[in-house]
């Protein structure tokens, strides 16, 4: 079946399934993301510019007794013409298959499947369809990985711990040495902060400025260590976002932090802005760092065109500078 | 070109369908971010909560907005509602909804009793300079008790009715949103779940 084909009736399900239901306890949804990319001094623009970053069709079905909800099952079928299904950008981004299985009063769920894991801002920055992204990519090589997790609340007290394969790249293997993460969080009134620790086998860091992964590229594993920190607050017509994370790469001290903040200019458009550095071996003088701006203007809820402008510097072990400027234009819609 | 020209065919169908058939929409319009904490914070007797989708379909829309003396917002085509349960009992009502204040939207989540009565609020996200006032205990109070029968705001208008709530001061614009909001929550609950039983 061909590739237009194949979205067509995806997206045209999706309108149909959703058409006939009025209350249910279930959703489907889709989205559909499409990007124009340019680089500086790229010079003639090609077919490369032009980017399906990905389409999605989510599920999500409740499970319902006599005394409430005690299940949650999410299924998202993600595809991409531009990328391959096991690469490490479309993973970054798509995938969700898991189960969650609700403990009582909200203080024990266990969830098993493809998720996103709990470090970080990355429990609650849903950033999947932005394009600016936190700095996952640069201090932890992964964002969706496959394995098993457990969390809850305790009033204002969250908590999330997880075991996953660490290769996230959406394949089922359980030859890499498995991945723990722990996180504790709390509110605070508008404020949310909390604790992270992740150990066990994990991608590579993404060190390459410039770089989409479009194949399925060769994945380095090390054994990671990272201690993290990470805030939210939104104050007036600013949400501001920061994460800091320090660890170790096999025997190398690495460590990093990244500042964000969206502001709400009206309420159909909004700005970004981040900034993230990374240093991925202390008893070197290299670095990244990363400075995005963006504007997003919100047409209505199926239609979301943004820009985005982000520059890339890094400094590698011999003391050479490379720079990357990136133009994005992205059309977001959303079934 | 080929692989142009479908990125193109994709981009013109994607961008039909949006535009001609919005039907649904992922979350509702205020999304209840932390179910698992605030459900147990406003009814701390509770023991699990259901979760209720309801799509406001045309005669709903024409009802409600007849009883507001406003139009719904765009996105409010599908709502989610909480049933709250003691066991097996079905003790109340929660719906999240988000009205725009001073500096950005105000997520409030609202219990009510079945038969419409407003219990309590919180605010799990807000902007607002005057925002510990706003979710404090003496502005809140004031919503206690309510049915739809109560006049929230001036007769067709978002503007709060300070002869019967008094607004936090300096915070007129948030205050008013809260109780546009508690109205336009219960006429939810009574045009999609009261009345239909």
């Amino acid at each position: 079946m061909g590739k237009v084909k194949i979205i067509a009736m995806s997206l045209v399900s999706v309108l149909i399934v959703g058409a006939t239901v009025y209350a249910r306890n279930y959703q489907i949804t889709g989205a559909l993301d499409s990007r124009f990319m340019l680089y500086d001094n790229q010079g003639k623009i090609n077919r490369d510019n032009f980017l399906l970053h990905g389409i999605e069709v989510n599920f999500r079905y409740i499970f319902q007794g006599e005394s409430g909800d005690w299940a949650t099952l999410v299924l998202q079928g993600s595809y991409s013409p531009d990328f391959d299904y096991f690469s490490r950008e479309f993973n970054y981004h798509y995938g969700d298959k898991y189960f969650v299985l609700k403990g009582p009063k909200g203080q024990v769920n266990f969830k098993i499947g493809k998720f996103v894991v709990p470090f970080g801002n990355l429990q609650y920055y849903v950033s999947h369809l932005l394009v600016l992204q936190p700095m996952f990519a640069r201090s932890l090589g992964i964002r969706e990985d496959i394995g098993a997790e457990v969390g809850g609340y305790f009033k204002d007290y969250e908590y999330d711990m997880s075991f996953t394969t660490g290769r996230g790249d959406g394949r089922i293997n359980f030859k890499n040495e498995g991945l723990f993460i722990f996180r504790l969080g709390r509110t605070n009134g508008d404020l949310r902060y909390g604790f992270s620790f992740l150990s066990g086998g994990a991608p590579e860091g993404d060190y390459m400025i410039g770089m989409v992964h479009k194949e399925d590229e060769k994945i380095n594993y090390v054994h990671k260590n990272r201690l993290g920190f990470d805030i939210q607050y939104p104050y007036r017509a600013f949400t501001l976002r920061g994460e800091a994370v320090f660890g170790r790469d096999e025997k190398i001290n690495v460590g990093g932090f990244y500042l964000g903040t969206d502001y709400e200019i009206s309420p159909k458009i909004f700005a970004s802005l981040k900034y993230d550095f990374w240093d991925p071996d202390f008893e070197n003088n290299d670095y990244i760092m990363d400075l995005g701006f963006g504007l997003s203007y919100r047409i209505n809820k199926y239609v979301t065109p943004r820009v985005a402008y982000e520059n890339s510097w890094s400094k590698d072990t011999e003391g050479m500078n490379k720079k990357v400027g990136l133009f994005t234009a992205q059309l977001n819609l959303n079934f | 070109m080929r692989i142009l020209k479908f990125r193109k065919t994709i981009l013109i169908l994607a961008l039909i369908l949006a535009i001609c058939f919005p039907i649904s929409s992922f979350a509702a319009v205020c999304v209840f971010r932390f179910p698992d904490r605030d459900v147990y914070k406003l009814y701390p007797k509770a023991t699990n909560y259901k979760s209720v989708l309801k799509k406001v379909d045309k005669t709903a829309k024409v009802k409600i907005e007849a009883l507001l003396g406003q139009s719904l917002d765009e996105d409010e085509t599908e709502l989610t509602f909480y049933e709250v349960y003691k066991g097996k009992d079905l003790i109340g009502m929660i719906h999240p909804h988000a009205e725009r204040g001073e500096y950005g939207t105000i997520e409030v989540v609202w219990a009510f009793t079945l038969d419409g009565k407003i219990i309590d609020f919180t605010i799990q996200r807000d902007r607002e300079k005057k925002g510990k006032e706003l979710n404090g205990p003496t502005f809140r109070k004031q919503f206690a008790g309510k049915d739809i029968n109560f006049f929230f705001t001036v007769e067709k208008k978002r503007e709060i009715n300070s002869k019967l709530i008094k607004p936090v001061e300096g915070a007129e614009k948030g205050s008013s949103a809260i109780a546009y909001g508690a109205k336009k929550t219960l006429a939810f609950y009574k045009f999609l779940f009261q009345e239909v039983k």
